[in-house]
């Protein structure tokens, strides 16, 4: 029997370090790669990250990070977005951690973010933040 | 130099045969070679297709990739701020 693969969804923040001069945050995905995490990121999250000063080999690179898969918003997403959003107090300015966080928990993977506390009201309705 | 052809027996369902049908006809060339390509084209995808270790390894090599640390931050800055400014 091979290893447990785990799924996991990386927030924007997570895919901008990967252009960082000190290498820090490339060591904690290599990490989690080693340890058989598999990554995707919402639809969303791409755009935020091609929003970026990239070239295109740069984007090319985050792409295959996470070997392409880049997960839409359906219908589950969307609804269980607006109820994290509506349970947590209907805060402006949270929806986007919302979708981020409902993306995560639909597809049942971990979310790898540094934005830590954001998503730390999420965790009661299922959301495991590495 | 003749390429070397071998003849093979496949059992398709209907709608692939239509595809291959499709495409002979929209590329002008034989059913074959339609598979040919196609084929060819799987092949290549899977045998450059990066996996992610070797994305961590080759910017590990490539510091040109890099942004320095203060464009880094702004750009992480300006992406949470975009976020908290989504109902504004």
């Amino acid at each position: 029997m091979g290893p447990i693969r785990k799924f996991t969804h990386l927030d924007t923040n997570v895919l901008i370090g990967l252009f960082s001069e000190k290498g820090e945050k490339r060591k904690d995905l290599r990490k989690l790669l080693l340890d058989y995490h598999e990554f995707s990121i919402s639809a969303f999250v791409w755009h935020e990250f091609v929003t970026g000063p990239l070239s295109d080999a740069q984007k090319l690179y985050g792409l295959s990070l996470v070997e392409e898969r880049i997960v839409p918003m359906d219908k589950d997403i969307a609804e269980l977005g607006a109820k994290l959003y509506n349970e947590t107090g209907r805060r402006r300015g949270s929806r986007p951690d919302c979708l981020v966080a409902a993306t995560a928990i639909v597809k049942e993977s971990f979310l790898f973010t540094y934005n830590k506390d954001d998503f730390s009201l999420f965790k009661s309705f299922g959301l495991l933040v590495i | 130099m003749a390429i070397q052809a071998y003849k093979s027996t496949y059992t398709l369902d209907k709608e692939s045969v239509e595809h291959i049908d499709y495409l002979a006809e929209y590329w002008k060339t034989s059913k074959a070679e339609v598979i040919r390509r196609c084929v060819k084209k799987e092949v290549d995808r899977m045998v450059h297709k990066i996996n992610p270790i070797s994305v961590l390894d080759a910017l590990e090599s490539h510091p040109e990739l890099w942004l320095d640390e203060v464009a880094l931050q702004s750009w992480a800055k300006e992406t949470e701020e975009s976020r908290k400014d989504w109902d504004r």
